[in-house]
């Protein structure tokens, strides 16, 4: 995978080079807005990391010419402005996804990782969560690598749970998720599944949120 | 304290009162010498008009129903003929000697007479009154002529009261608009056609002040903003520089050496981050209120710490009270990232100070048509003296040994009130814990937006 990193810091660009470098990717580094201009020019990259405030041109508009001309590689905005309207407007010109400095190393490795994912048209990649995976195109789910049975509602219900396993899921964008419009949802469907999946995963794989909803357990 | 309303009311009604009094010192002076004139002509007139036929013979009875009224002023009447004994005496038992004619005052028995006496061709007529007659009689006709200042005195003063108060109402007007300022409104005071001229200089001087003040505060803020915002960079280089670092293994050194510079490492960048937030919450003044659902925010902010509070052990959740029903959404007129924020805070704040294994709750309320919030934990709570100071910037209780900004509270504090909150910290009462209550939420019931 070929990399352009377009960033003026100089310890951030090394330490990103680095260790992009280290995990086996090709990476060009431009340390001003003429540099990257010319360098997006040549459109051979895969991913692109984009620093907003840069010497000779600004970070949003470079990204619009450059998504004007055509170029199509997704993109990566890694800015200390943290602003939601700075959010909006870089999403706005074009970006795939925005991370805010100080960022974590394995957050940007993640977020690249789900890019080229996303690229690569692997609309349905194998999530796994701990002792769980589950795989939407054969349908199965494995706990320990043993495979478990599951009727379609709790495949379904495990499925959203573990596209965003950090996140806490309301009963409301479950039942959203499990049924169609016009289907009739009885008061306490999602906790009979919930209880079901429960029982078929182990009691502990399931955590209720308390006035909320549910998730999946942490993972260290 | 000096109070040019005092001022001018104490000389004004203490002017206009010695004023009045000297007035009617005068006036009544003046008034009883005239009475005296008049008294003196009184004296004359009935001496020179006594019939000729008064006989010292004719009974008080006769006497009285020719002379009229002359005896309710008790004037003394005597009469000698041209021999010198006494022809006519009006009262049997009060005879004054013969005295000189012409007016003159005399003393009698230690009370003191006017006196009239005339020469006439058959007799010497002398006419007498009692000063005290004629002294309460002039006193009678001077009050009446002091009347009207009687009136005009209360008057006077309560006109005075008045014009003071609107003379000085363009004063008050502006201490009143300078006392409800809220302490970041710095923009300028109006000067319009209700400005008097002579407290222009004064809101044009107070202006100027102003300016200065804002134009020191947005640098100030900016400041802050800027240092925050740079030092973020450095922090950035440093730790992905760390994170690269342990893990390629280029940095020896014990594991829990690494583990406590990271942690260090995270607590500069959470500091640098509050008072990024801080900044930017100083800068913004106004904010644009929309029904936002507080049980949409209050699941999202439960959702983010979630997984924070399992690894603590912590039970985390969201209570109800006074619900609508089921679904209720608790929908007000705020600012929905401003709240989220805020929140955010509290329960930060409430899963760092409880220890493992406790709860903390987020609780939507109703009370009295208002929409409330309250984050309640089961952590140590705060030393009431202390309760006050927790707001203030970098400051951090005594004795705590929970790493934090000093900054949470501070940013809490400012979204409160820029949104027109009421956020009031207290030990919980019955249990151990602290109660961090949001009020005063305006509640915007509109059904369209609580699906959407």
């Amino acid at each position: 995978m070929r990399l352009l990193l377009i960033e003026d810091d100089e310890m951030i660009g090394e330490t990103v080079l680095e260790s992009m470098r280290r995990a086996g990717h090709a990476i060009d580094w431009a340390r001003d807005g003429r540099a990257a201009a010319l360098s997006l020019g040549n459109d051979v990259y895969d991913l692109v990391l984009l620093d907003l405030s840069l010497p000779k041109g600004d970070g949003i508009e470079l990204l619009k010419n450059w998504r004007g001309a055509g170029g199509e590689a997704p993109v990566i905005i890694l800015t200390a402005r943290d602003a939601v309207e700075d959010r909006v407007r870089g999403l706005d010109a074009g970006a795939d996804d925005y991370l805010v400095k100080p960022f974590d190393l394995d957050e940007l490795a993640a977020r690249a990782r789900a890019l080229m994912r996303r690229r690569a048209g692997r609309t349905q990649p194998v999530f796994s969560h701990g002792a769980l995976s589950l795989d939407p195109a054969a349908h199965e789910v494995l706990k320990d690598g043993e495979p478990i049975a599951l009727i379609p509602r709790e495949f379904a219900l495990l499925h959203a749970l573990i596209e965003v396993p950090t996140r806490v899921f309301t009963r409301a964008e479950l039942e959203e998720k499990l049924y169609g419009w016009g289907e009739e949802v009885g008061s306490n469907t999602i906790e009979v599944h919930v209880h079901s999946l429960r029982r078929k995963l182990g009691a502990d794989q399931i955590v209720t949120v308390r006035g909320v909803g549910y998730r999946l357990k942490r993972v260290e | 304290m000096t109070s040019i309303r005092r001022k001018l009311l104490g000389w004004l009604i203490f002017g206009f009162g010695a004023a009045s009094a000297a007035a009617a010192y005068g006036i009544f002076h003046t008034a009883r010498n005239e009475a005296g004139e008049l008294f003196d002509y009184e004296l004359r007139t009935v001496a020179l008009s006594l019939p000729p036929n008064l006989h010292a013979t004719m009974t008080a009875q006769q006497s009285d129903a020719m002379l009229g009224d002359i005896a309710d002023d008790r004037i003394v009447i005597e009469i000698w003929d041209a021999s010198g004994n006494i022809a006519y005496r009006s009262q049997a038992v009060q005879t004054l000697g013969r005295y000189p004619a012409g007016l003159r005052t005399i003393e009698d028995n230690e009370t003191p007479w006017r006196v009239f006496g005339v020469q006439q061709p058959a007799r010497f007529v002398q006419v007498a009154q009692p000063l005290s007659v004629r002294n309460d009689l002039a006193l009678t006709l001077a009050l009446h002529t002091l009347w009207p200042l009687g009136v005009m005195v209360p008057a006077a003063i309560v006109l005075v009261l008045f014009v003071v108060m609107r003379g000085l109402a363009p004063i008050g007007g502006l201490s009143r608009s300078l006392a409800s300022r809220s302490l970041d409104a710095l923009e300028p005071l109006t000067i319009d056609a209700h400005t008097p001229v002579e407290v222009r200089p004064l809101v044009v001087a107070l202006n100027d002040l102003l300016r200065r003040l804002h134009v020191a505060s947005q640098a100030q803020r900016m400041f802050v903003s800027d240092a925050a915002h740079e030092l973020r960079s450095p922090l950035a280089a440093l730790q992905l520089q760390l994170q690269a670092a342990a893990r390629d293994g280029t940095l020896t050194g014990s594991e829990a050496t690494l583990e406590r510079i990271q942690g260090r490492l995270k607590r500069l960048i959470h500091l640098v981050q509050q008072l990024l937030t801080l900044a930017r919450e100083d800068a913004t003044a106004a904010t644009p209120m929309a029904p936002v659902s507080m049980r949409r925010v209050g699941e999202h902010v439960v959702g983010e710490f979630s997984l924070l509070a399992e690894a603590k052990q912590i039970d985390l959740g969201l209570e109800t009270s006074a619900a609508r029903d089921d679904a209720d959404p608790y929908i007000a007129r705020t600012e929905q990232h401003a709240v989220f924020l805020l929140l955010s805070t509290l329960i930060d704040n409430a899963i760092r100070y409880t220890p493992v294994g406790g709860t903390v709750d987020l609780l939507l309320e109703r009370t009295g048509g208002r929409i409330g919030i309250e984050v309640r934990d089961t952590g140590p709570g705060i030393p009431d003296d202390e309760l006050e100071r927790v707001f203030d910037r970098f400051y951090r209780g005594a004795g705590t040994q929970v790493q934090g900004s000093g900054l949470g509270l501070a940013i809490a504090a400012r979204i409160a009130k820029r949104l027109g909150i009421v956020l009031v910290l207290r030990n919980r009462i019955g249990a151990c814990g602290l109660s961090a209550r949001v009020d005063g939420f305006t509640p915007a019931d509109e059904p369209r937006i609580a699906q959407s």
